[in-house]
């Protein structure tokens, strides 16, 4: 292929993919990938290795050979399965790659020329890259036991979105509004969920329920998952009002969910969390409260489940999140379904005899 | 309701053809999101169609042929709003042959040529890549043009390619010995 060609195309790949093309260079790109299987070659490489930037970032499921083991659980969305060496390696892989960035810090820049393919290709820089492939690979190794917890980073940074905002004292964005109670303060996204009776799911008080965004589906471990961060307490000053160290938060909601292909109910919780958070720290988890029931599969039934945490003395901020969750092989067809929860109701209790509730 | 239980072992090539399928598909459809759903999608008709599978067959070409048929049923669906390759294109582009083994040794070379890329190129990549932000929130929060963005992005892409061409031939050569 022609230098220039390949530039063109190269370049022209790349925008398709950022989804920056215009309609011009589209028909242009649409014609050279008519034109040349030379040419649909040099896609093909730049669209696999796009795929592979995707997949190893955790937002897709990577493939593993499925085994004895249970699922190993990391950092990602994605769990994995380590049944095999060859899953081992993919997962090992896959939490390198998430570790990239802080541990590749000590490389400088000037091992890698801005064009490879200008500035001395089989230079330095790829001589270096030959002579580590395998140290690289043994550096994979050190993180193969770092486990995590199982959490999406979305409902993370939810959390810690809100708590920064509900800290500085600024506006939520659209999704989320500021509501008092006393001296509580909650940022609240419930009603950004809220949807009138739909696929054979009536509500199970009022005009409204919650619904949950679909789930994301991890093939490899059999797992379908949605969490969603429901309501921020900002309770520092209704802590500071108590004389004892007695707070306490009660949640209650019920959930439900409608008919789909997959064989069995999801499992359904709700999860309290006492944060507290320093500045310029990010907010440090201080206890937590998961319940979680498995519910049936009848839409005309709501299955209620209720929380309880003591709120220790030094905490700031209560999370109360709602997942759903789907296990085994019907979780491939979770989002055959949908999921909802409705009367989520709220207490919060000051020295045993003070109760803010139900909010 | 359908009977969509899926044996153990069809779970396990189910599992083991899922980044395959999803560099087939995002080469079909180049567009990460439309990629995913029709990934989803295809998983879906695949496990309602467990039953029909041979097991003796060529599970990769199973899957990719239905993949094909949800990329161009998904075409079919979009086509108005959106930048899209005509039917014909996606038919060419589906014909062509997927290496699997190349595709591998692909993985193994990327690992390494992404640690190689500057700081700044690593930067853009993980907001590109690993959180998936769109373009403009990349320039907003770099306080650079989308133009300088997508043309960094094009850069990062053009080495890792280059490097990983080069990169292929020495894992397969420390492979044979």
């Amino acid at each position: 292929m022609k230098p220039g060609i390949d530039e063109e195309l190269s370049r022209l790949t790349s925008q398709l993919l950022d989804g920056e093309i215009s309609e011009a260079d589209h028909k242009k790109l649409s014609s050279l990938l008519a034109y040349s299987a030379d040419n649909r070659q040099t896609y093909m490489e730049y669209v696999h290795l796009e795929s592979l930037l995707h997949w190893e970032s955790g937002d897709v499921s990577t493939p593993a050979v499925a085994g004895d083991s249970p699922p190993k659980l990391i950092l990602f969305n994605f769990p994995f399965w380590a049944g095999s060496m060859a899953a081992i390696f993919l997962a090992m892989s896959a939490i390198w790659w998430a570790d990239f960035s802080t541990d590749s810090e000590n490389v400088s820049s000037a091992e890698y020329p801005p064009t490879l393919g200008s500035a001395d290709p089989q230079g330095a820089s790829l001589a270096q890259a030959n002579d580590s492939a395998t140290s690289q690979f043994e550096k994979v190794e050190q993180f193969e036991h770092r486990a995590l917890p199982y959490s999406t980073p979305s409902m993370e940074e939810q959390a810690r979105s809100a708590i920064a905002l509900l800290q500085q004292n600024l506006e939520p964005s659209s999704d989320a509004i500021l509501e008092y109670f006393g001296p509580i303060k909650r940022w609240n996204r419930a009603h950004a969920m809220l949807t009138p009776a739909e696929n054979g799911i009536l509500p199970a008080s009022g005009s409204n329920m919650m619904g949950f965004e679909k789930m994301t589906v991890s093939v490899e471990s059999q797992t379908a998952e949605v969490e969603e961060t429901i309501q921020v307490l900002d309770v520092r000053q209704a802590i500071k009002q108590t004389s004892t160290d007695k707070a306490r938060i009660f949640a209650a909601v019920k959930f439900n969910q409608s008919f789909g292909d997959s064989q069995e109910g999801a499992e359904f919780g709700i999860t309290l969390q006492a944060f507290k958070k320093e500045e310029m720290l990010s907010p440090q988890e201080l206890v937590r409260s998961d319940q979680t029931l498995s519910a049936d599969r009848d839409p005309s039934t709501w299955n209620e489940l209720s929380s309880e945490l003591e709120i220790p003395h030094d905490a700031e901020y209560v999370v109360v999140s709602l997942t759903a969750r789907k296990f085994g092989a019907d979780s491939l067809l979770a989002n055959t379904s949908s999921y909802y929860a409705d009367d989520l109701e709220i207490y919060l209790t000051f020295d045993q005899k003070s109760t803010i509730g139900p909010i | 309701m359908s009977d969509n239980s899926v044996s153990f072992e069809f779970s396990q090539k189910l599992v083991g053809v899922q980044k395959n399928l999803y560099s087939f598909i995002l080469s079909l459809l180049p567009n990460r999101s439309d990629a995913e759903d029709v990934l989803q999608e295809t998983n879906l008709i695949l496990c309602q169609k467990s039953k029909e599978y041979d097991p003796g067959g060529n599970f990769r070409s199973w899957a990719f042929n239905i993949a094909r048929y949800q990329v161009l049923a998904h075409l079919t669906k979009r086509k108005r709003s959106k930048i899209y390759f005509s039917n014909e294109l996606v038919e060419t582009l589906a014909s062509e042959e997927f290496d699997v083994h190349k595709h591998h040794l692909s993985q193994r070379a990327l690992q390494i040529c992404y640690d190689l890329l500057p700081e700044h190129m690593r930067e853009i990549s993980r907001m590109r890549f690993k959180e998936d932000r769109s373009m403009k929130e990349i320039s907003k929060a770099l306080r650079r043009p989308i133009g300088a963005i997508s043309g960094t992005l094009f850069r990062i892409r053009q080495n890792l390619v280059q490097c990983v061409r080069l990169k292929i031939p020495l894992l397969e050569a420390e492979n044979d010995l």
